[in-house]
């Protein structure tokens, strides 16, 4: 689910397929009143068009980066790990932090998204409660603890 | 170990052939030697025999003709026409007639040098007639003969004497002529020995380098070689020897000996003799061969007999170094198939070997595709099975959190059930990825200070702060070597085993320690909780497998695998006692 319309301010860009994994973050991070906005895109091609500002997304040229991406690996199209190299890898792209949020706990997934240089990665607990204090946190860090990057 | 091959022994041993040959070479030595002395003696007998046999013909053949001779004088001494012719000369009548008389009477006896001359002479000896024209008188010595022929009025054989008239050796037979009135004629046979009697005595019937026939007679002290001899020349009646040379057969002879003997010839030359007196003269005959002729046969013999030996021996060699030969053949044939056998078993057995490491390789290959299978598929159940799970636990408290006011007792009780199944759910997936990874992950072996290890890890269950009637006993515990990681989920379940089974007493109390044995150090756990029946004791660590139902206790079975797996792959084994609500001890044994 999107939010509504504006895209300039964006606090957060959560990369996430799953509608309800999405609808649980969002409502985490709202209960903490810790983003005002959020955006969500369900594929890792419209991640990179809206942070490259292609596609649908070229009017986005010229207005600021999130403050942080929420990149979810399993992905359809481009996949998490792609999407995480592109952003690395573009010379003015590679500042902006971006989170792996993900269920795999898997120590590949971790090592390589770490070597392709992922800022943080957290695993998606199944309980709902542990699931609410990660993203709150996660959230709190990168939003009112971290120093963006200008 | 190879077992002793049995041909190989067989073929034996060269020396024991060795031996073989050398005891047979002795054997046919010790026979050859004794045989050889038979022979010795057989082949001195014959040729004893031999000589004496030759020397019997050659007596015989002497004896006929002197008594041919002798014969010859009769006849004509008795004939009528030499008595007419005696008489008529006698008379005075014409010598020329009664001459060519007496040459057609006896001019055949002249034939062949039978007789060198015939004479008819007087009582005197003077010369009447003679068949060839001769001197006018007789030598001394046949005169002595003609005078013996006329005193014992018969026929004499004169003997060998040497004329001057004749200049050479020379021997008659005279026979009386009886006449009808007066003294008696003589008849002569002048023989020359050259002719008949040499060659008689001379002639040796078989080939020998060393034999010969000797006469001889006695003349004063000396013995008188009568003929000519074989090795020296010019020894007719000549040749004489004192008769104090005793080992000379002619002096043995004259002495009397007869038959075979032996003796030092005239060049004092070892000999056999045969020596005989013949009869009716003053001559000894001896037939004689050089004892190195007769022992030449011998060694020749000898010789023969020795390469007939050697030729056996080596035979008999030769034919024990072939079989051996054979032998050693049929063993390196046997040794050799041996070999190839070994070599194609050795060939098949790299060959095998081959084969069962591409096997190996293979298996490898498929065990490590499955691997790569599983963690794919634990991956996958990682990251799918979570996230629907963590929509149904979500939403279930978005809506106990948001519509919880509006629902009954039973409408949050129904939620909250659906949550607890949930998280259930969800710890059960962490479990069993847990316990899959055990098994394909790599183990570290490093040592571990056990005692820390757990207590941090109990801390970790129920902090100091927390154990209000709880006791917890921390007993020295030895160190050991291990992956400290994976042992400390061991003590994390089985802590959390030991404090969810004795929660419910009122004084729960955990103990911890452990023992050294020879190999290995035994760590135990005890608590005095609930503890279990222990028929069920094996079924303990079967995964899901549970002794308490959901009601009881909560859990899902895999803890205790997880145990089993880790301790097992560690080399160490895990048990447990129990009684029913009297408590239960876990015990894991960690090799040194």
């Amino acid at each position: 689910m999107k939010t509504s319309g504006r895209y300039d301010a964006v606090d957060i860009l959560i990369v996430e397929d799953n509608p309800q994994d999405a609808e649980l973050t969002i409502r985490a991070l709202r209960k903490q009143n810790l983003a005002n906005q959020i955006f969500v895109v369900e594929d890792g091609e419209e991640a990179l068009d809206f942070i490259f500002s292609k596609g649908q997304y070229e009017d986005r040229n010229g207005l600021k980066l999130p403050k942080v991406v929420f990149l979810d690996l399993k992905l359809p199209k481009v996949s998490g790990l792609e999407v995480l190299k592109a952003i690395k890898e573009d010379k003015n792209m590679k500042k902006l932090p971006v989170v792996v949020v993900t269920s795999s706990g898997e120590d590949p997934d971790i090592k390589t998204a770490y070597e392709l240089g992922a800022n943080g990665y957290v695993v998606k607990p199944v309980e709902f409660d542990a699931f609410y204090n990660s993203m709150t946190q996660t959230g709190m860090y990168w939003l009112m603890v971290n120093e963006s990057p200008r | 170990m190879p077992e002793k091959d049995p041909t190989f022994e067989k073929s034996g041993n060269p020396l024991l052939a060795v031996f073989l040959i050398v005891s047979i070479a002795l054997v046919l030595g010790f026979f050859g030697y004794y045989y050889f002395r038979t022979q010795i003696y057989k082949v001195k007998l014959d040729h004893y025999a031999g000589i004496s046999a030759i020397a019997h013909l050659k007596y015989g053949e002497l004896q006929q003709w002197r008594s041919e001779r002798i014969s010859d004088a009769d006849f004509f001494s008795s004939s009528p026409a030499i008595k007419s012719m005696a008489w008529q000369i006698r008379n005075g009548n014409d010598t020329l007639t009664m001459h060519n008389q007496f040459i057609s009477l006896l001019s055949r006896m002249s034939r062949n040098h039978r007789y060198e001359n015939i004479l008819l002479t007087d009582h005197n000896g003077r010369i009447m007639l003679s068949l060839v024209p001769e001197g006018s008188q007789l030598d001394s010595t046949s005169m002595a003969t003609l005078q013996t022929t006329l005193k014992e009025d018969k026929i004499v054989f004169g003997d060998l004497h040497y004329s001057k008239a004749l200049n050479r050796i020379h021997l008659d037979v005279i026979a009386p002529v009886h006449l009808d009135e007066g003294s008696p004629a003589v008849l002569v046979f002048c023989i020359n020995p050259k002719y008949f009697l040499y060659p008689l005595i001379q002639s040796w019937p078989s080939p020998s380098k060393t034999s010969e026939t000797i006469i001889v007679r006695k003349e004063g002290d000396s013995v008188l070689f009568l003929n000519e001899i074989r090795h020296e020349k010019n020894t007719a009646l000549r040749l004489k020897f004192p008769l104090s040379r005793e080992d000379l057969p002619a002096v043995k002879a004259l002495k009397g000996d007869t038959g075979m003997i032996s003796g030092r010839d005239y060049r004092g030359v070892k000999v056999f003799a045969d020596v005989r007196p013949v009869k009716g003269t003053s001559w000894f005959m001896i037939a004689k061969i050089d004892t190195r002729e007769v022992y030449a046969d011998m060694i020749t013999r000898f010789v023969l007999l020795s390469i007939l030996m050697a030729m056996l021996v080596s035979i008999i060699a030769i034919s024990f170094a072939l079989a051996y030969n054979s032998r050693q053949k049929a063993t390196f044939l046997q040794l050799f198939l041996k070999e190839k056998e070994l070599r194609v078993s050795q060939e098949e057995i790299v060959k095998f070997n081959q084969e069962l490491e591409n096997r190996v390789e293979t298996r490898t290959e498929q065990l490590k595709t499955a691997n790569q299978e599983l963690e794919a598929f634990a991956y996958t159940v990682s990251h799918d099975l979570r996230t629907p799970l963590r929509a149904i636990d979500g939403f279930s408290a978005i809506l106990a959190e948001d519509y919880g006011d509006r629902l009954d007792e039973e409408g949050v009780r129904i939620t909250r059930v659906i949550r607890q199944n949930a998280q259930k759910m969800g710890k059960l997936i962490d479990e069993l990825l847990n316990f899959s990874r055990l098994g394909r992950s790599d183990m570290m072996n490093t040592p571990i200070d056990m005692r820390e290890l757990a207590e941090n890890s109990f801390e970790e269950l129920v902090p100091a702060e927390n154990r209000q009637n709880m006791k917890f006993n921390m007993g020295n515990l030895h160190p050991v070597s291990g992956d400290p990681g994976m042992i400390r989920q061991v003590w994390m379940n089985l802590f959390s085993n030991a404090i969810k089974f004795s929660s419910h007493r009122r004084n729960p109390e955990i103990s911890v320690g452990s023992r050294m044995e020879d190999y290995r150090v035994i760590y135990t756990v005890l608590d005095n909780g609930a503890g279990f029946d222990m028929k069920y004791a094996d079924k303990l660590f079967g995964v899901f497998h549970r002794l308490h139902g959901e009601n009881e206790f909560e859990g899902t079975g895999v803890g205790l695998a997880i145990v089993h797996r880790i301790v097992t792959r560690h080399g160490g084994s895990v048990w447990a006692e129990g009684q029913v609500d009297k408590g239960a001890s876990f015990s894991f044994s960690l090799p040194k």
